[in-house]
C-alpha cells in the first residue's frame, strides 16, 4: 500500500485491469481444473466397483445423451488409462489405481497454486481499490463545496 | 473528454491497445504450451515407472492406436523439444511486444506532455 503513494492512479487504474483480466483467466483454469479432478475422481471410483464384477457380467455402456448399448466386461482384472499427452496404457487395476491417485495428487496441488494466485491477485486488486478510493476523497469534497 | 484528444494521441492509444492485445493473446499462446509441455513432461514421468513390454496407445482423433514404450517415449521427446522452441520464440515475441509497449508509452506520455504545455 505504502509503495502506491506516487504513482500517478491512470497506472494503478490500467493495474487494476490487467490483474481482473488475469483474474477471469485463473478462475477458467481452476473450472477445468476442477472439472478434471471430478473427472479423476469418477475413474477412481469405477476402478474400485470393478474389484466387485466378474468378467462376463452384463453392463451398459454409454453412448451418448444418456443412452447405452448393451455389452459384457471381457476383462475386470485389467484397464486402459490415460497418462496424458494422448498416451493410455494397459494396466492392472492397482497399478491403473495409482496412475490416476497421482494425477488427482497433481490436480489437487495445481488447484491450491490457482487459488493461492487468485488470493494475491484479490489483495493486489484491493489495494488499488482502497488506495484510489482515498485519493477520489479530497476531490468529491471540493467537487461538492 | 475524448474529443479533447488530438488525433495523433488517439491514434497512438490505439497501437497501444493493439499492441496489450497482442502481449494478452500471446501470454495465453505461452501458457496453453507450458501446460502442454508439462503434460507431456509427466506422460514421460509416468512412462519411466512402467515396465518395457507395458500395452500402450497413442491417440489419433478418435483412434487408439497400438504402440511400444521405445517408440512413445521417442515421440513424447521430440514433443517436449518441439514445444520448448515455440516457448522459445513466444518469448522473443513477447519481449518485442514489451519493448513496443514501452516505447508507445512514452511517446504517449510525451505527447500529452507537449498538449499540456
Amino acid at each position: 500500500m505504502a509503495d502506491m503513494n506516487g504513482q500517478d492512479p491512470r497506472v494503478l487504474a490500467n493495474q487494476h485491469r490487467e490483474f481482473q483480466r488475469r483474474a477471469e483467466m485463473v478462475q477458467q483454469q481452476m473450472s477445468m481444473v476442477q472439472l478434471s479432478l471430478e473427472d479423476c475422481n469418477r475413474a477412481i471410483s469405477t476402478i474400485d466397483e470393478l474389484n466387485n464384477v466378474s468378467a462376463g457380467s452384463e453392463i451398459m455402456f454409454p453412448i451418448g445423451s444418456g443412452s447405452f448399448v448393451y455389452a459384457n466386461i471381457t476383462h475386470t482384472d485389467k484397464t486402459v488409462v490415460d497418462i496424458g499427452a494422448g498416451y493410455t496404457v494397459e494396466r492392472p487395476l492397482p497399478e491403473a489405481k495409482e496412475i490416476l491417485q497421482r494425477r488427482r495428487e497433481r490436480l489437487t496441488t495445481a488447484l491450491e497454486n490457482i487459488n493461492n494466485t487468485l488470493a494475491q491477485l484479490g489483495q493486489q486488486m484491493q489495494a488499488i481499490e482502497s488506495f484510489l478510493a482515498k485519493l477520489q476523497q479530497p476531490q468529491g469534497n471540493v467537487g461538492s463545496q | 473528454m475524448s474529443t479533447q484528444i488530438p488525433p495523433q494521441i488517439q491514434n497512438q492509444l490505439a497501437q497501444l491497445q493493439q499492441v496489450q492485445q497482442q502481449a494478452q493473446s500471446l501470454a495465453m499462446q505461452k501458457s496453453q504450451i507450458e501446460s502442454m509441455q508439462k503434460e507431456a513432461e509427466m506422460a514421460l514421468e509416468e512412462l519411466d515407472k512402467l515396465p518395457e513390454d507395458v500395452v500402450i496407445y497413442r491417440s489419433v482423433g478418435e483412434l487408439q492406436i497400438k504402440s511400444n514404450k521405445e517408440e512413445s517415449v521417442s515421440k513424447l521427446n521430440e514433443k517436449v523439444e518441439t514445444l520448448s522452441l515455440r516457448l522459445q520464440s513466444i518469448s522473443r515475441q513477447e519481449e518485442r511486444i514489451s519493448k513496443r509497449f514501452t516505447q508507445l508509452q512514452e511517446q504517449i506520455e510525451q505527447s500529452m506532455g507537449n498538449q499540456a504545455q
